[in-house]
This record gives structure tokens, C-alpha cells and sequence, in this order.
């Protein structure tokens, strides 16, 4: 599969910009907040959105265009959100992020890409399997003093490995994360274990930002080492993690002999089996920011790779199922904060599918830091709309993200995860 | 005494439209060299009176060739406004004449008329097909149809106002540089027979391609050519009609409800009115108008809802019911008749156009006019400025009749000041003079949008507004290259 | 000739480094667009043959004004764009600035009072109508879409809407204009301090504004425009969820006091009784059809996949219908009061009664029942119309404005057995010979109706066809000589042998050479010859003209 086979998709963008926006059908509900794309929003220049994307990915590919700062820029400056995607196939059957993702692996495999900035995370992945240039060995750091069984020797047995994942396994200010979630899972009773310094990197940062090899190799042993622990189930926390084992890894065609699960799917599933019955009251006004990766993201969008077929003259037919970004997980973080006494919840307008990216991925709070917090800060704003005094999510790049826009812009609302909340109220 | 100059236009005229259609008599032209304006009397040295479009072609070209200003006047007179008054004289173009209804389309809604045709013209006409034009506010005996949308006189259903351009639909005109044209729709191919022929009616009126030419006609006052005729859109003509009115000390509550009912589209025709206003317009004579006035509340809105071809007392039954709640929230109610006013004998009036007496004179048998276009949420604040200046000068505030009319679906609002006077009193005529020109000055000085300037406010206007001028003059170059078309108008 | 580098800085000085770019990755995004296959020489690409020297990216009226004066002093052509769908978007000379009004993005003003909202250039439909509909209003959203732009739509380009019948036409629903002419000059349309009214003092300069067409950019830039809103009887926000067929969603809750019908004729004649009829009752907020049963079964398939199409066609679903319906419409009663609704949904039945009109029993039961009350209004409101691009083409033909008789009478032979000739070609969508598109203005005072064939951007033959298709439709509405010709009046679309330019210096002499007009127009008010012609009269073949 490669970047050449979805010409036909690049020749059929009809620059409507529909994928600057959140998808039409949704019904806009305010000037403010119309925006999908975060690129688009910060970035004037057509070329920065969706559809400036495919028209620079076949200009490339025609020859029209060679690689330069401003083609890399228009690439990389962008958070692979996924929300172009979305709002394109409402209307059309493009596959408009396989293209985006393409265009980085073709830029990667001939030497352009990724970015400077980028280099030092892969370099990291390779060398201590991890995205944060940290030891192994610090990697189960986060879970001391805590009685959690290790299933990385082989010799204890779980149903459920609760794989942490790089971010909050190095991360000092998110550590209690992970620690708090297993504290949880050990109050239900679940049977579960971790990693500790095996775990590996999920490869979603390197697949994101283009380096292919590296990408399939790690997520090869994670599903080889996964299959080997015999698990039912494998919950993370993180949304990075959990995006890319549940819709990136099945694409690799390997056998996945275990179910992926967010911590917050498996723990709203035991509040609503009475395992974990949230008491206390938490009196506070939050909203909830759906991670790209735990929603739209979290999606299978099999790639069509090009292959269509032609019906009633002249209608191409793709040899794959359309998807929309509705199957991401959506419910699990709402149930549970609907199941915290005294809890007020509002929406914010960009929500589940159409949610509006905190701009910290696909390598861009690396590489193009002005942007990743541009795009947070977009959304703090949107919060802030709510009335919420917090902002709720459940993936730690957004947390560390929106942690910097407020930090930045002194906005009045803390940035807190789920679990700190259900662990409140417990 | 006819001069040399006279006899010379006379001789050229009469060729082409033939003798009997033309004039250069003193006596004649004198009926064209002053109007009921403040504008300076001067007289044309002939008018034309053309039967044919080619005949109007033909007389735009001869003027042309011979650099003679051309005033384009269709209107019977009495006139008011100063703008077909020969400012360099020349030759008046009278199409009083060309006053044919050519069609009434009762399935497009839609009639074409020539320039000279009047609404009273009209009106049988569109009754017969089951139609009407809402034309303006009581329009005058003889006022010409073509006149009125040129001059963009709003119409008293604002609802049906899409734009500030309609009713006029198409229409076509012969340039200041002699050539013909079609504007809209109307354009082409072939002429209204052709189109006609085809299903086609002459109505949507943009266009053709990158210019709306019907726009630059509008309210040029004759600057940029002769219009020969127009295609009007029409409106189905009620089978019942209720009209309403609603009072108010107060100008705000009324102004609220307009909003609502314009907005929601309840009911059709729709204007303000303060007492005195109203009282000129219901009364048969000057006696009656000061007894309506003596009586009438501060303030008056005036509604009408119809029924039409489908259920007409279902439509009027529940748009009653609507507006009465729109009438409670603004703490209003909807009234059949204000105090010795009833509705029917005033529904009967404002839909017989021509009615006399005009109403404007109603009150002493004369009166002076001063309007512009503002929102009705603004009206309130050039209330003061008027009745103070009035009074400054001597006229009694009370006397001043005021109409408001929404425009364009509620968007905008013209406001109107009626100044009565006695024509037999010279004193009072000089006192409205004086009155007129100092609460122009005022009005214009308070931001009064004076969207139609005519000859006594044309220059306050324009110098206010030279990003205006130029592109207005650029426009003039294009139509009228040689500047034979009612020269010394507007900023021309 | 590529900008100088001096000339360059001046433009640079002005909005800064960061926006403004002559880097090739950026210029492309402004030379590929829908529809520049049909320029020829440009086919079977997307691109058009010249790229801008630059693209600069203005972020006040006063930098836009700054920009069109160093054009004129530098000798630069210049072609603005606002969210810039479609060829017409672009300029097709060579060596011309194009000025992207991105950042000029903000609703100055909604007047709740007055109806109107006061936009500057990149405000698309949906984020105006989002904030009109939280004060009882909304905007008439052009049928391209609602992430097109509002003032674009209302000054510059088009004006057809899907709710029109209610709201009326966006050649009518300007108001106010802040203008800088192809000069630099700066002007504002009506009141200097307000913008109720955009006509006067004197003769309205709108008139040399847009006209039907709009100026597409040939004309100066506007920078900021009052459009007209009208009455919204529904919800200050429309609730969805996800679901349902063509746009992705439906609506989480009923409309209350709505209701979308469809309802068939048995033939053209009929059709037009009908509108006539409802136009008359003036019971309808919407009026519109999106042709034949095929081609409505092709546009709503749209959003869930091009293989839903082909599922429906071989479910027998598109057969039945076809078998069942002939000229459908579509009405959307929408009303204010309960009373106003009884009254709507009563005159709608006996108007459909009595001209022998009929509501197909397909259209009352599922799917399309749930359809019709669930997402229509949806596909009104939110006018996500970028699902009618099935391969990416979606050729608009026959674009015609006027009266309902004038115009229904194309919508049958000769267009459709031309269409189905194409269609055996396997050219274009097989999706029935009736593909008309049409809405209804001012309650049927007028309509605009186009025809639309479904193309495949990315097949050469497919493209190919189309360019084909249009050209001998102009032929034989040519040899009708029934003022058919006025079509092309509306539309951009070159064909396989001429520009559309080329085709308007044709039809000028039918049009009053309206071509000749315009172009004194265009030398009056645009002395350096600067603002981009290539989209306005004939092109620059005017530049020959003897005005």
C-alpha cells in the first residue's frame, strides 16, 4: 500500500473545505467552535487543511512540487487528528486520512521526513522502547508499593494485562494515573498484571509520524508478546495506546488473540456491575474532551489501498466498509463521571466524532510546539464556554497538553483525568 | 414667444415623433419648468411626447448628437420632488402616453406596463386576472407606475419586499448613449412576445451576468436613460381582508410589534402612523382631517390580513389569532376602529390608489415631504430633532404628520415627515420652507441616511459622501457619455 | 513573470511574513479545484494551467485595500477568494495575485432587530446560521454548502439557496457593503455608519456589484457585507445524532411544527401546476427537487457509501421507485404557531389534491419515511451538500433562472435524452434522465433549476464524456432557439471546445451585449485593468473589445 494508490482519491477532492470544519450534518452551533481541523484553524493557507494536504500529496507525486521546508511544514504541522477524515466521508468515500498518513511514510521512506524534532522520539523507541529516553528499567516505576502482579516472567498468570504505556509510566506529574487505576481494578477484584520494564511502546507516535518499519516492528512483538501472555484482555490507559491496538494493529494481519480495552471501558463495565459503586459526592462543574485517539481514531478504518470498483457507468466502489468515526468509545468516561454523585456535566460542542483536537498529536507538540498549544488552547476556550471548572479527559498527551495552555493562558479551570475523579468519589 | 433655439428642437422632434407630439409653446413648457419643490423654476425648451420605444430611442440619439438635455418625466403632475424640473432645460420626454398595461400574467404574478401607465391604470386590470400591485402609501392621481419603483417608493406590505428593488421585476431602457436594453430576466433572447411565448414572464430581475442594471436606473432620477417600460411583480389579490389597527401613546410598543409581525410574516400590509399622520390619509377633507387628528391616539400602527385563494377565512382566522398574541406581548391590542375610523371605510381607501384628496394635502390642501431610510428601532430618535426644529421656527410640532414604513422584510424602515401648509397662505408657505430646509440640514446633521436625494438635498448629501460620487460618476460615463440625461441631478 | 522581490516585500510589509507565500506547495492549493476540467487544455487534471505569483493572505479591510492599491501601482493582477469552491474561484490568467480572505473570519454584528448579520468574508453559512439561529433568524445558505461563505455568496458568486421559497434569492439579500474597488478606492454601500441599506445614496451601486452571476472576484474585493436573515421558527440549536443516510446524522429530536414531504407528478405539466399552485398558497419554507427517483435515490446514498447505491439498486429498492414515481418535489412546511402549521399542512394536502399530484407510498413508510423526518431537515439546515460528489464530479449544466413554465419545460426532452444517451456510454452515473436540481424563490416567483451529472473526476474517459455532454447540450438548445441559451448565463463551465468566456462572447448579442456593457463597466471602474478579468464578462478577449 502506498501513497500512489489512492490518486484516484486525490483527483476526486473537490476543495469544498467541508474538512476545515466539524461535519455539517452535526449541525454548527457556533461561530466560535465551528472549526474541525486545528491545522486549518491556526494556518491560513489552503494547503494546511484536508484537502490542501491531498492536492500537495498529488502534486508531489506528479512532479508538480518537490520536497521542501514548506511541503514538510504543511505535512508536520498538523496533529493527524483524524477530524478531516471524518468530516470528508459524511459526504464522500475518501479516505482522507490514509492519504495524509501515506504522503508521511512516502516523505519518510525517501529520506525527507519526519522532522528534526522527531528523529530523537524514534531514536528513543529503538534504543529503550520507550518515546521519553528513559531506562527500561524505570519503566514499572510507576506501580511501587503497589501489589500488582508481573506477568512479564511468565511465571504469574492474569486475565488482563493493564498495559500503561510509555507516557504515563515516565511521566512524574501523570504516574498516579496508573497507580490509582490499578488501585481501582485491585478493589473490583480484578484479575490483572502488568509489564513492568517489558512493556514496549505501542508505536503509535513512530507510526504517526511516518516511520512505517519501525512502527510494524514494535507492534509485531507487542501482539506476539500479548498472544504469548495468554490474556483475554488488554486495558490500557492511555487513548495513544489504545487507538493503535484497537484499529492500527488489526491491520497488520496478525492473529490478536486478546480483546483491547481502555481502563475506563473496563471500569465503567464494573461501576455498572456494582464492583465499584462511586459514593462520594464531588462538587464540581466538568466537561469532557474525547481524545482523537480514543474516539475517531480508535476506529478500524481499513485502508482500501486503492482497489475500487466501477457500478451504474461510472461510480467507483471501494472494496472496503465506510466508516464514520461513530464506533470510537465514547460512553465509557461519560458514564462514569454521570456516576459520581453531585457531579455536573456539561457538553462542549465539539464532541465524540467530531471532537476537536488538543493538537499535541501526530508529532506536533514536538515539532511544532506553537501549534500543539495553539490548538489546546483553542479548546480550553472551549471549556471554559461550558462553565466547567474542569476539563476532563483520558489520554495523557492531551492532559500534558492542555496542562500548557493553561499554564500559558491562566485560564480559571484545572485539567484533571477520569480516574482522579472516580477515585475521588470512591 | 417661441425663440430660434425652440423652433430648431421642434422642427428635429416633430420628425421623429411627429408634430402633434411635440411643443415648444411657453404655455406648455411652463407646466414642466417648477413643481411643487423648492427647486428654481426653469423651463425646457420643448417636450416630447413619444408613442414608441423606437420613437424614445430616436430621441435619445438626436440628443446625443446635438448635446440636448433630456428629462424623462411620466408622472401626471401635480410633482413634488423637484427631480424632472430642467436644471439646464433642454427637451422634457413626457411618456405619459406610452401608458399601456401590455400583460397581465395572473400564473408568474406578474404585469408589464409601460411608463406612462398609472395605478389606477393598473389596478382594474390585476383585479380582473385576481391579482394587485402593492404599490406605495395612497399614491397620487396619476402617478405613474415606472415612476414610483424607479424611485424606489416603498411598498405597504413589507413582507413581500425581498429587496429594496421590488416590485420592479425587469425592465427596459434606452440609454443616455441611444442604446436599447433589457434588464434581468428580460434580456433574452428575443423580445417580450418571444419570451412570452416560451413561459417566460420577465421576472427575476438581476442581471443579465455580472450587472444588475435595474439597480443603477433605480433612483437615478432619470440620469441614466428612459425607461419605456417595466415588468411589475404582483401579488394575489386577497378575497378577505381584516385590517387592524393598534394604538399606542407610545412609538416603541408599536415599533415592537412591527418587527414580530413583519419578521413571521403575519399579515401583509403593514405601516405607522402618528394621529396626524393617520388622519390624513383617512380623511375626504381638510375639516375631517382635523377632527381625525383632534381624535386620533399618538401613535397607530395599521395592519391588514388577508385571505387569498385557498381558505381565506382559515388564513385570516388564524393569522388574527397569531397577531393578537404578538399584539399582548407588546402590550397591545388589535382594534377595528380608532375613534370614529373604521376599518372597512380605510381599507376601502388605502386600496383605491389615486384617491382624492392626495393625502399629503389632505390636511391644508398642500404640504412639503421629508424622508430617508433608517430601521425603525432608530425612528424614535429623530423625532426630537424634527418637532424641536419645527417648533424653533414657528411651526407647531402637532402639525407635522409622521409615517413610518418598514421596508425590505423589516431590515430597514422609511420615515416620513409631512409638513401641511396652506398654499393660499403665504406665510405659512414660507414658514414650511424655512422649516423644510432647517430640518433637512438637521437630519442630515443627525445621520439621516437620505437614500434618495432629491434636487433640495442632493448636494448636502453628496458632499457628505464623496467615496460615493466618483463611482456614481463613473456609472454616469458608462450610460450616459455625453451627459444629455436630466443633467444636474443627484452629483451629475 | 514572477513578483519581484521588491514588489514582494511591498506586499510582505503589509500583512507580514507570515502571510504571504510563494512557495509552490502553497500555490498549488490554489490552482487545483472542482470543475477545471472543463477548461480547456486543463483536462483530464484538476489544475488549472497557472499558478498565482503569490498568495496573500489580508487580515483587515485596511490591509486588503493597502494590497489593491500596490497592485495598481505595481501593475499587478489580482483575484480575491473567500472559501473558494470551484474554478471560478480562481483566477486563469497568468501572473495574478490571488488574495485569500481566511483571516478576515469574523461576525462583526448580528442585528437581531433588523434581521441581518454583518460578516466579513471567510464567515461560512454554517457558522452565520449558527449564531442567526440563537436569535430566531437564519441565513439562506447557498446549495453548494454551508461551509461556503455568506458574503461571497451574497456579493460575488451565485445566490441560488435551498431556501429561497422563504428567504428568496442571495443576489437579493445584501444589504450594506464595505467595498475596495478595483482601485483601491474604499466605499461603503448605503450609510457610512450603518449598514441597513446598501442602496443610495442615489442609484444603488449593487448594480455594479454582482448582478445575477457575481463578479467572481473581477470586480474590487468586498470586505464586509450585511445579509439579509429571515425568520427561524425552529430551535436556537438543532439537536443530532449519529445515524442515518445521507449526511451521517439525524435529528435527536423532531422539529416541532415541521414537516418535509415529498410528493411525486406524473409529468412535467403537473410539476408545474403544482409549484405554481404552492407558490400561490405561499405554505412552503422550502421548496426544491433533486430530480427523478434515481437521481434522488443517488444523491441520498451519498453520505454512507457509494456501494449503499449499488446495494439500493440491487436490492430492487431504486426500480420500485422508479416505477412508483415520476417528477417528485420536495416541501418543507415549517411554521411558527401551532395554528399556522394546521393551516400550512390543510392547504398543502387540497393544493397537492387538486393539481393530481400524489406522496408516493414509498415515501411513507421506512426507509424513506424516517428519512424524510429525520435527516431532511438536517440536509436543509446543516446544507452539507459535499455528498453530491460521488466520484468526485459533479457537473452542473443548464443552469437556467426564471419563471417556473420557462424553465420546467427543459427539465424534460431534449436534456434527458441526451442524458441517457451519456448514461449508455457509461460517461456518467446511471442514475435515470431526470437529474434536475431546482429551488424555488420568493414562494415560485422565480427558480433556479440546473442539471447535474454525476462524473468520476478521476477517469479520464468519464471526464471526457462530460465535456462532451455540455458542449452538444449547448448545441441543441442552440438549434431550439427558445431562450434556452440563457443556461449558461448562470454557470462557469467551459466544454470541450471553448472557455465560457468564449461561449458569453457569444451569447452577448442574444443578452443585449450585456458583454459589451460590462466591459465600459470594467474600464470605468478598474483603470489599470488590475482586478482579475479571467472570471468576468468574456475574459480577456474583452480587452479587444470596441465598447
Amino acid at each position: 500500500m502506498a501513497l500512489e494508490d489512492y490518486r484516484n482519491d486525490m483527483m476526486r477532492c473537490v476543495r469544498c473545505s467541508s474538512c476545515k470544519f466539524i461535519p455539517l450534518g452535526s449541525i454548527v452551533k457556533s461561530w466560535q467552535f465551528a472549526y474541525g481541523c486545528p491545522a486549518s484553524k491556526q494556518m491560513n493557507f489552503h494547503s494546511y487543511s484536508g484537502s490542501g494536504k491531498l492536492i500537495a500529496a498529488l502534486s508531489w507525486l506528479d512532479g508538480r512540487i518537490g520536497v521542501t521546508p514548506e511541503l514538510l511544514d504543511v505535512v508536520y504541522r498538523c496533529s493527524l487528528c483524524g477530524l478531516c477524515d471524518v468530516s470528508c466521508r459524511m459526504g464522500t468515500d475518501m479516505e482522507v486520512y490514509e492519504i495524509l498518513h501515506q504522503l508521511r511514510k512516502k516523505l519518510v521512506a525517501e529520506g525527507h521526513g519526519p522532522m528534526p524534532a522527531h528523529k530523537p522520539v524514534i531514536e528513543s523507541v529503538r534504543n529503550y522502547d520507550n518515546v521519553w529516553v528513559q531506562p527500561r528499567n524505570r519503566r514499572g516505576r510507576w506501580a511501587k508499593g503497589l501489589s500488582v502482579k508481573d506477568l512479564s516472567k511468565g511465571k504469574e498468570k492474569a486475565e488482563v494485562l493493564y498495559f500503561v504505556g510509555c507516557t504515563y509510566s515516565y511521566a512524574s506529574d501523570l504516574m498516579h494515573i496508573p497507580r490509582l487505576t490499578a488501585e481501582l481494578f485491585t478493589r473490583a477484584g480484578v484479575d490483572f498484571g502488568i509489564l513492568g520494564a517489558r512493556e514496549l511502546c505501542c508505536a503509535s507516535p513512530v507510526y504517526m509520524v511516518g516511520q512505517q518499519d519501525l512502527y510494524e516492528e514494535y507492534a509485531k512483538k507487542n501482539i506476539a508478546m500479548f498472544n504469548e501472555l495468554g490474556v483475554k484482555k488488554v486495558v490500557t490507559s492511555c487513548a495513544g495506546c489504545y487507538g493503535v491496538f484497537r484499529s492500527k494493529y488489526p491491520l497488520l494481519g496478525e492473529d490478536m488473540d486478546f480483546e483491547v480495552v481502555h481502563a475506563e471501558e473496563y471500569l465503567a463495565e464494573l461501576i455498572g456491575s456494582g464492583a465499584l459503586v462511586p459514593k462520594n459526592k464531588v462538587d464540581l462543574s466538568v466537561t469532557f474532551h474525547d481524545p482523537c485517539h480514543t474516539g475517531r481514531m480508535a476506529e478500524i478504518r481499513a485502508p482500501s489501498g486503492g482497489g475500487e470498483e466501477c457500478h451504474l457507468g461510472c461510480l467507483p466502489v471501494k472494496n472496503v466498509e465506510k466508516v464514520l468515526g461513530f464506533d470510537g468509545s465514547y460512553d465509557a468516561p461519560r458514564e462514569i463521571l454521570a456516576a459520581i454523585p453531585q457531579m455536573k456535566f456539561s457538553e462542549m460542542e465539539r464532541i465524540r466524532e467530531y471532537s476537536f483536537c488538543c493538537g499535541s498529536g501526530g508529532g506536533a507538540k514536538s515539532a511544532f510546539p506553537d501549534f500543539a498549544l495553539s490548538a489546546a488552547s483553542d479548546r480550553v476556550e472551549e471549556a471554559m464556554s461550558t462553565g466547567a471548572e474542569a476539563l476532563v479527559t483520558n489520554c495523557p498527551w492531551c492532559e500534558k497538553n492542555f496542562a500548557d495552555a493553561v499554564r500559558e493562558t491562566g485560564a480559571p479551570i484545572r485539567v484533571v483525568d477520569t480516574i482522579e475523579l472516580l477515585a475521588q468519589s470512591l | 414667444m417661441k425663440s430660434a433655439k425652440s423652433k430648431n428642437l421642434e422642427g428635429d422632434l416633430a420628425a421623429i415623433v411627429g408634430a402633434e407630439f411635440v411643443s415648444s409653446e411657453p404655455g406648455e413648457t411652463a407646466a414642466y419648468g417648477a413643481d411643487r419643490s423648492y427647486v428654481p423654476r426653469k423651463n425646457p425648451d420643448a417636450v416630447v411626447r413619444p408613442q414608441t420605444r423606437e420613437q424614445v430611442r430616436a430621441v435619445v440619439r438626436w440628443a446625443n448628437r446635438t448635446r440636448t438635455p433630456l428629462v424623462p418625466v411620466s408622472s401626471a403632475p401635480p410633482r413634488f420632488r423637484g427631480d424632472t424640473v430642467p436644471a439646464a432645460g433642454g427637451v422634457v420626454v413626457d411618456l405619459s402616453g406610452m401608458n399601456k398595461v401590455l400583460r397581465v400574467d395572473r400564473r408568474n404574478r406578474v404585469m408589464v406596463a409601460e411608463a406612462g401607465a398609472t395605478f389606477e391604470d393598473l389596478a382594474p386590470l390585476a383585479e380582473a386576472a385576481g391579482l394587485r400591485m402593492v404599490g406605495p402609501l395612497l399614491p397620487k392621481a396619476g402617478k405613474s407606475i415606472l415612476a414610483s419603483v424607479l424611485e424606489r417608493e416603498p411598498g405597504i406590505a413589507p413582507r413581500y419586499q425581498w429587496d429594496v428593488s421590488d416590485p420592479l421585476c425587469c425592465m427596459e431602457v434606452v440609454f443616455g448613449n441611444g442604446e436599447f436594453f433589457r434588464t434581468g430576466e428580460a434580456a433574452g433572447p428575443g423580445g417580450l412576445e418571444a419570451q412570452w411565448k416560451i413561459g417566460g414572464a420577465q421576472k427575476f430581475p438581476c442581471g443579465p451576468h455580472q450587472l444588475d442594471y435595474h439597480r443603477l436606473v433605480q433612483g437615478a432620477q432619470g440620469t441614466m436613460g428612459v425607461a419605456t417600460w417595466a415588468s411589475i411583480k404582483c401579488e394575489l389579490l386577497p378575497s378577505v381582508s381584516s385590517l387592524f389597527f393598534l394604538c399606542h401613546d407610545e412609538l416603541a410598543p408599536l415599533v415592537s410589534y412591527a418587527y414580530k409581525a413583519v419578521k413571521r410574516n403575519v399579515g401583509e400590509e403593514l405601516f405607522l402612523a402618528n394621529g396626524k399622520a393617520l388622519a390624513m390619509m383617512a380623511a375626504a377633507d381638510a375639516d375631517q382631517a382635523a377632527r381625525f387628528a383632534h381624535g386620533f391616539p399618538s401613535w397607530v400602527l395599521v395592519h391588514v390580513i388577508n385571505g387569498f385563494e385557498r381558505l381565506p377565512e382559515e388564513r385570516v382566522a388564524y393569522q388574527t389569532a397569531d397577531a393578537a398574541d404578538l399584539a399582548q406581548d407588546c402590550g397591545l391590542a388589535l382594534k377595528k376602529r380608532v375613534d370614529g375610523l373604521g376599518s372597512a371605510s380605510f381599507l376601502k381607501r388605502l386600496r383605491t390608489p389615486g384617491a382624492k384628496p392626495y393625502w399629503k394635502h389632505a390636511a391644508k390642501g398642500a404640504s412639503q415631504e421629508i424622508f430617508f431610510v433608517t430601521t425603525m428601532d432608530r425612528a424614535h430618535q429623530y423625532l426630537p430633532i424634527v418637532f424641536n426644529e419645527a417648533s424653533r421656527a414657528g411651526y407647531p410640532a402637532s402639525d407635522i404628520g409622521v409615517y413610518l414604513q418598514p421596508m425590505v422584510q423589516g431590515s430597514s424602515c422609511h420615515m416620513e415627515f409631512v409638513l401641511p401648509f396652506d398654499p393660499e397662505d403665504e406665510r405659512d408657505a414660507e414658514r414650511v420652507r424655512e422649516v423644510f430646509f432647517s430640518v433637512s440640514r438637521a437630519l442630515l446633521a443627525a445621520g439621516a441616511f437620505f437614500s434618495r436625494p432629491y434636487p433640495a438635498w442632493a448636494a448636502d448629501v453628496y458632499r457628505a459622501r464623496s467615496d460615493a460620487v466618483i463611482p456614481l460618476r463613473r456609472v454616469k460615463s458608462v450610460f450616459d457619455p455625453n451627459g444629455v440625461m436630466n443633467p444636474g441631478k443627484l452629483c451629475f | 513573470m514572477p513578483l519581484s522581490k521588491d514588489v514582494y516585500r511591498v506586499f510582505e510589509d503589509i500583512v507580514g511574513e507570515k502571510n504571504i507565500s510563494d512557495a509552490d506547495v502553497i500555490l498549488d492549493a490554489y490552482t487545483f479545484n472542482w470543475l477545471v476540467e472543463f477548461h480547456p487544455g486543463c483536462a483530464p487534471g484538476k489544475y488549472l494551467q497557472n499558478r498565482p505569483l503569490a498568495v496573500i493572505l489580508p487580515g483587515s479591510a485596511g490591509e486588503v485595500q493597502a494590497i489593491v492599491r500596490a497592485c495598481n501601482r505595481y501593475g499587478v493582477k489580482y483575484k480575491p477568494s473567500s472559501t473558494a469552491y470551484g474554478s471560478h474561484a480562481f483566477s486563469l490568467q497568468e501572473d495574478v495575485l490571488h488574495i485569500d480572505l481566511k483571516r478576515m473570519n469574523r461576525i462583526i454584528d448580528i442585528d437581531a432587530k433588523n434581521g441581518f448579520a454583518v460578516v466579513e468574508p471567510y464567515v461560512p453559512w454554517c457558522q452565520l446560521n449558527a449564531e442567526a439561529m440563537k436569535v430566531g433568524l437564519f441565513g439562506t445558505a447557498h446549495q453548494a454548502g454551508s461551509q461556503a461563505s455568506a458574503l461571497a455568496n451574497v456579493t460575488s458568486g451565485w445566490g441560488m439557496n435551498t431556501m429561497g421559497n422563504h428567504g428568496g434569492h442571495n443576489a437579493k439579500n445584501a444589504l450594506g457593503v464595505e467595498w475596495v474597488l478595483p482601485d483601491g478606492e474604499m466605499i461603503r454601500l448605503g450609510p457610512p455608519d450603518a449598514w441597513f441599506t446598501g442602496d443610495g445614496p442615489g442609484p444603488s451601486l449593487r448594480g455594479v456589484m454582482r448582478g445575477h452571476v457575481g463578479a467572481l472576484g473581477g470586480n474590487g474585493v468586498y470586505t464586509k457585507c450585511a445579509v439579509k436573515l429571515h425568520h427561524w421558527p425552529g430551535p436556537s440549536t438543532i439537536k443530532t445524532a449519529p445515524g442515518g443516510v445521507f449526511s451521517g446524522y439525524k435529528l435527536a429530536e423532531p422539529l416541532e411544527r415541521a414537516r418535509v414531504y415529498m410528493v411525486d407528478t406524473p409529468d412535467y405539466e403537473t410539476l408545474a401546476d403544482l409549484m405554481y399552485a404552492l407558490g400561490d398558497a405561499e405554505v412552503c419554507y422550502a421548496i426544491m427537487r433533486v430530480g427523478g427517483p434515481e437521481h434522488a435515490f443517488a444523491i441520498l446514498a451519498g453520505a454512507i457509501s457509494n456501494q449503499t447505491l449499488v446495494d439500493w439498486h440491487e436490492a430492487g429498492m431504486v426500480e420500485a421507485a422508479a416505477n412508483e414515481w415520476n417528477h417528485p418535489l420536495i416541501a418543507l412546511l415549517y411554521a411558527e404557531s401551532d395554528r399556522e402549521f394546521a393551516y400550512q399542512e390543510k392547504v398543502f394536502h387540497q393544493v397537492v389534491e387538486e393539481c393530481g399530484a400524489s406522496i408516493p407510498v414509498a415515501v411513507q413508510v421506512s426507509p424513506f419515511k424516517d428519512l424524510l423526518e429525520e435527516e431532511f431537515a438536517i440536509f436543509l439546515i446543516g446544507n452539507d451538500t459535499h455528498w453530491a460528489h460521488h466520484g468526485g464530479g459533479f457537473l452542473i449544466s443548464a443552469g437556467y433562472m426564471g419563471t417556473t413554465d420557462s424553465v420546467i419545460r427543459h427539465m424534460g426532452y431534449p436534456a434527458e435524452k441526451l442524458k441517457m444517451r451519456y448514461v449508455e456510454r457509461k460517461g456518467i452515473l446511471a442514475d435515470g434522465p431526470d437529474s434536475t436540481y431546482h429551488n424555488s424563490f420568493e414562494h415560485n416567483a422565480y427558480i433556479y433549476k440546473e442539471l447535474e451529472f454525476h462524473y468520476d473526476a478521476a477517469n479520464a474517459y468519464s471526464v471526457e464524456e462530460c465535456r462532451r455532454l455540455v458542449a452538444e447540450e449547448r448545441d441543441t438548445n442552440r438549434e431550439q432557439k427558445d431562450g434556452f441559451e440563457c443556461q449558461d448565463i448562470g454557470l462557469c463551465l467551459g466544454d470541450a471546445r471553448m472557455t465560457i468566456q468564449e461561449r458569453f462572447a457569444e451569447l452577448g448579442p442574444l443578452y443585449g451585449d450585456f458583454h459589451i456593457w460590462q466591459e465600459r463597466m470594467k474600464r470605468a471602474f478598474d483603470p489599470n485593468d488590475v482586478a482579475d478579468r479571467s472570471t468576468y464578462g468574456i475574459g480577456t478577449a474583452a480587452r479587444n473589445l470596441k465598447v
